[in-house]
């Protein structure tokens, strides 16, 4: 507990962490930003402006939506699918239909708090990789070695810091960010009749990104403990990001579950959904067709690979820190 | 410890891969044995590998081969036992540089469970009692190695190691770890000094182990050392060098000029050179008997062993 103590302390001395952390909490107030601007209703332009519209596509309708329907439904029944589905019962126009989108809490809101995961990834992330790669860098590690030389209960302290130490910043981003996301629906008149299952959706999301930030402090600082400079560390991490989250991606799709973004998307939503591209023979007259098939991405799985992801990381960090030589 | 050495070394091997992956011997075969108590030199010009033992002794760097006993303990399974009794620096001393010199002192003494009144104490004693609270990143080189030393005292160690303790030391800074260097052996402890500053050394050094390209050229005592390799050396001021030279050369002596003075080797005596010189007519100015140093010794080995 002592070296843990004393880590925590060398943790929240340095300037930069801070810095950092307040670079989390500017972007927190953009996206409660974000979700206040999108969270607005129609002003009372749009809608007049909506319902001009809509009549004027209502009489347009009423002269010609018999000919547009049965149009609608000849398209239909020439397509190769006997499934397809042209909408021809709902070719009536709404009010709804013109008027300005109003985000549901239920749905846009949860989803806008997870808009930070990523945020709280990358900077946790560096505050776990700044804080161990400095003392490699400095030379530091030698004179404490000498007064700590059990490597492992070292290695230890300094994960448990990361960890302990990002959490204060984590927190307080998640909860102006949730915090100010119900306040922005709030003010807009938006939250009446929100269901306790959105509630508990938007209460378990804002736990599970608590989580991200921690496990991706420590993942920083296996990841310092390998390479040793902070520099390297990120070279790393732009790397993985180009090569495997862009370009493999890309190339092979199937490979995006495996993918740190979407898994982290996945765990922070409670599962997600991404598309593969499947071609194959399936029209009567025998030509290829193309269509994007939507899998699901389950947050158990997604949070199991993320998780031994973060293990393996650690222990490979913890073998050769064990074995290394230290200058 | 009864006879048993500080530190003990048998067979020490270190090598390196360089960027071509090709082979570095940084020190080879190295039997090191610094007598517990007193003084201890450990000298050798740069690339030597002293630095690479120290840090194989502070179980930083793991030897390719050899054994290692610290204060008794057979390394790497006694390195915590043995580092509990053993205060290092280890070349330059690096600290936190957003903490005080205080406050880099207190995290070592909370993780070592060292009383934080003894954390006073060796600022105190290392002259840093007024600057403790200064940041370390404002500290000189001198102020940072006076707290490297002041970190070495946390634990009353048994032994202390100190890799170039002297560097960007003012005079008076030197003098004072040469007094704190000779305390500390007066008290029973065990002092490793590994320093470039060979006369600095040669004053306060019992014992001395000189290793060149990774391996052990000569190990003693200071005066014993320079006892084995004193043959003796007369300098001679004369107006007439060409012949006193000539004289000097005839009896089979070996003479150089050195700065309008010529410098003999081989000699029995001094009263020897200045019986032959006079034998021929030469009246000399000046005759000195040159007393060898402990950097003449150093510099003849490191030569031996380079050629």
């Amino acid at each position: 507990m002592n070296l843990l103590r004393v880590e925590l302390a060398r943790f929240y001395a340095r300037v930069l962490l801070w810095c950092v952390a307040v670079g989390l909490f500017v972007v927190s107030g953009l996206v409660v930003f974000d979700a206040w601007h999108s969270s607005r209703p129609p002003s009372a332009a749009a809608v007049a402006e909506a319902q001009t519209f809509y009549e004027q596509q209502l009489k347009d309708f009423e002269e010609n939506g018999e000919q547009m329907v049965a149009d609608c439904k000849d398209q239909q029944s020439q397509d190769p699918d006997p499934k397809a589905d042209y909408g021809c019962d709902q070719m009536k126009p709404k009010l709804e239909y013109y008027l300005p989108y109003t985000p549901s809490f239920a749905g846009e809101g949860v989803r806008s708090l997870g808009n930070i995961s990523m945020a709280i990834l990358l900077v946790a992330g560096l505050m776990g990789t700044s804080f161990v790669a400095a003392e490699f860098a400095s030379g530091a590690i030698s004179n404490w070695l000498t007064f700590a030389p059990r490597r492992v209960p070292v290695f230890a302290s300094k994960l448990g810091a990361a960890f302990l130490g990002v959490l204060p910043a984590v927190i307080l981003a998640v909860g102006v960010t949730a915090g100010g996301i119900v306040l922005a629906y709030s003010s807009h008149g938006l939250l009446d009749g929100v269901t306790d299952a959105a509630w508990a959706g938007f209460r378990d999301t804002s736990l599970r990104l608590l989580a991200v930030g921690p496990i991706a402090a420590v993942a920083g600082a296996a990841l310092a403990f390998l390479l040793r400079h902070t520099a390297a560390v990120l070279g790393v991490v732009i790397g993985w990001a180009v090569v495997w989250e862009g370009l493999l991606r890309s190339l092979i799709p199937t490979l995006q579950p495996y993918t740190v973004v979407l898994d982290v998307t996945a765990w922070v939503q409670g599962g997600t959904t991404y598309s593969v591209e499947d071609c194959g023979v399936r029209a009567p007259d025998g030509s290829m067709t193309c269509e994007y098939v939507e899998h699901t991405l389950h947050m158990t799985q997604a949070g199991l690979q993320l998780g031994g992801l973060v293990v393996v990381l650690v222990v490979v960090a913890l073998l050769v820190f064990r074995r290394r030589d230290v200058a | 410890m009864g006879d048993e050495p500080a530190i003990w070394t048998r067979g020490l091997r270190k090598t390196y891969r360089s960027f071509t992956m090709r082979e570095v011997v940084a020190v080879q075969g190295l039997d090191l044995r610094v007598p517990a108590g007193g003084v201890h030199a450990f000298l050798g010009p740069n690339g030597a590998g002293k630095t690479t033992t120290i840090r194989m002794l502070l179980g930083m760097v793991r030897p390719d081969a050899g054994e290692i006993r610290l204060l008794g303990h057979a390394l790497p399974q006694g390195l915590e036992p043995a580092l509990r009794h053993v205060g290092a620096v280890v070349e330059q001393p690096t600290f936190y540089p957003h903490f005080s010199g205080r406050e880099n002192l207190m995290l070592l003494a909370v993780a070592a469970g060292v009383p934080a009144s003894k954390v006073d104490a060796v600022l105190d004693q290392v002259g840093l009692a007024g600057r403790g609270r200064d940041r370390f990143r404002k500290y000189s080189l001198g102020m940072r190695q006076r707290l490297a030393i002041a970190a070495t005292l946390l634990r009353d160690p048994q032994l202390v190691i100190l890799d170039e303790p002297t560097n960007g030391l003012d005079p008076a800074g030197i003098h004072d770890v040469r007094e704190l260097m000779r305390s500390l052996a007066d008290q029973g402890r065990t002092v490793l000094v590994s320093s470039h500053a060979l006369a600095e050394v040669e004053q306060v050094a019992d014992t001395v182990s000189i290793v060149v390209r990774g391996a052990l050229v000569a190990e003693g005592r200071v005066a014993d050392l320079l006892g084995e390799r004193s043959g003796t050396t007369v300098r001679v001021r004369v107006d007439e060098t060409d012949d006193a030279a000539a004289v000097l050369r005839r009896t089979g002596w070996t003479v150089r000029d050195d700065a309008n003075h010529l410098v003999v080797d081989g000699a029995p005596s001094a009263a020897e050179v200045n019986r032959s010189l006079v034998a021929s007519g030469i009246y000399a100015h000046e005759l000195s008997l040159v007393r060898p140093d402990l950097e003449a010794v150093f510099l003849d080995l490191t030569r031996e062993v380079a050629s």
